[in-house]
């Protein structure tokens, strides 16, 4: 079943490969401010350990935190 | 007997094997850093100062200001260092817990429950003078290597009662005309825990891996699937909380320090879309998945609008995050007798929260009396609302609202 499902995940990254059609010069677009999904790493890093230390889960959240002893 | 030191060895020798390959990759990157010849084709972060002040406040009584500066600055065509110092005053951070009263009997008000670990204090709960102060020094190093992106940071934290040392590497290659992406990273951390009310010192290692995958399906859709998986090691309780068995029958209580696993296998898996609605605006949709060995799991739903005015200038963001969680297999809001984990702290209980942002970005060329593109200002707020099944051990309260508050600026140097 484990295998099935990592087949499964590596054709879907396959066929998303497979899908891309933004060609170097249309990239100009994805610069914008409003197509970068963090903008300001650093700040949503500060929000993201606020957070995880008042929730008991962690990780994929685009962040990393961690470093005191609040936890 | 024999079957528990089994397990145990299995575990030594997996955290082991781990290591040794987190440090594996990390003296890879570190070599090929200085090895592999520089091309032009990926760009390095701008060189930059930024600047934010940064609080948390909550009817806990918890309040938090931390000023932060961080800096990039490329020291050649493929080379970028950069560097963060980051320092914390905390009003009641972490509550030192009080034993005088180990036997006192129910409904008696003698003894101590808590107060905070660095005050002089000589009863529970909180007021607003600080108490408590927390460094952070980060370095790091970017280094191109072909068309793919290696880092390396240290971080180094360090307050009155804990210390922490962390590792991060991190490996990036696009491909497919860089529309696809794939981001490896590892994290290890070393922590010291040492509380000023006991005579012990206490361990702690994290272990940290993350593999992301984005992929730019058009100018007007990105999507991103994140995998995540975290093992913990060594004390993972909460010196300062207390544990509180209550026998009605006999009437009495004892009180007694949190009793936790020493181990936790953590894993999250996250997927996100990016998707352009028209040319000034966007919207960001986010799902996670999170399951860990404590039998916690949790749903995370998340949305970000995004519009931006005065050609770009000018970017207003609007946001929710909405979480559901299950509470640790042995977490309980009160015990009728010792257990072999005992836990009261209301990260582990059942949990649904909101989460609201607002946030705007402002460059100085906006500013009249400034005028100057390379300077940006950014604002955020955000309203945190958590709902526990039980109230907090020690407040006394199911519901948390805290506010965070940040506001600073970038200077881009070249």
């Amino acid at each position: 079943m484990k295998k099935i499902r990592i087949l499964i995940f590596v054709l879907l990254i396959g066929l998303c490969v497979g899908c891309s059609t933004v060609q170097p010069w249309e990239r100009e677009s994805l610069s914008s401010p409003i197509m970068i999904f963090d903008k300001n790493p650093i700040e949503k890093g500060i929000k993201i350990h606020h957070i995880e230390f008042r929730e008991g889960s962690a990780g994929a959240t685009g962040s990393q935190s961690g470093g005191c002893g609040c936890g | 007997m024999k079957l528990i030191t089994d397990y145990k060895l299995r575990i030594v020798l997996k955290n082991f094997n781990l290591r040794l390959l987190l440090r594996f990759t990390l003296l890879i990157i570190l070599i090929t850093n200085f090895q592999v010849i520089v091309s032009k084709s990926q760009e390095l972060p701008p060189d930059a100062i930024q600047v934010d002040f940064n609080s948390y406040f909550d009817n806990f009584g918890v309040s938090i200001i931390y000023p932060e500066v961080s800096f990039s600055k490329s020291l050649s065509e493929g080379t970028s260092i950069n560097g963060r110092v980051l320092v914390d005053v905390i009003t009641t951070a972490s509550m030192k817990s009080h034993f005088d009263s180990v036997y006192s009997f129910v409904n008696t008000k003698q003894g101590l429950d808590a107060f905070t670990s660095a005050s002089k204090r000589t009863h529970g709960g909180s007021d607003n003078i600080p108490d408590e102060l927390r460094g952070e020094f980060g370095f790091g190093i970017v280094q191109l290597l072909g068309d793919a992106t290696a880092s390396l940071t240290n971080l180094y934290s360090i307050e009155h009662d804990y210390s922490s040392e962390t590792i991060a590497g991190s490996l990036s290659i696009p491909f497919a005309k860089k529309n696809t992406t794939i981001q490896l990273g590892i994290v290890e951390s070393w922590d010291k825990n040492y509380p000023q009310t006991r005579t012990w010192t206490a361990d702690k290692s994290v272990l940290s891996s993350t593999l992301t995958f984005t992929q730019i399906f058009s100018t007007d859709f990105i999507a991103q699937l994140e995998l995540f998986y975290s093992n913990l090691s060594g004390f993972l309780s909460d010196p300062y909380q207390v544990v509180t068995v209550v026998n009605y029958d006999s009437s009495y209580l004892q009180k007694f320090e949190p009793v936790y696993p020493d181990y936790r296998n953590r894993a999250a898996a996250g997927f996100r879309t990016l998707i352009r609605l028209a040319d000034i605006s966007s919207l960001q949709l986010g799902y996670r998945y999170y399951t860990d060995d404590w039998d916690i799991k949790s749903h995370t739903l998340s949305g970000l609008y995004q519009h931006q005015l005065f050609e770009d200038k000018l970017l207003l963001g609007a946001g929710i995050r909405t979480y559901f969680q299950s509470k640790a297999k042995f977490f309980k809001a009160e015990y009728d007798k010792p257990e072999e984990f005992m836990s009261v702290d209301p990260k582990l209980n059942g949990i649904f929260s909101n989460e609201f942002e607002f946030n705007l970005s402002l460059n100085g060329s906006l500013i009249p009396i400034i005028e100057n593109e390379k300077l940006e200002l950014n604002g955020r707020f955000n309203l945190y609302i958590r709902k526990t099944d039980s109230p907090d051990w020690h407040s006394r309260y199911d519901k948390l609202y805290a506010f965070l508050m940040s506001f600073g600026f970038r200077f881009i140097l070249n």
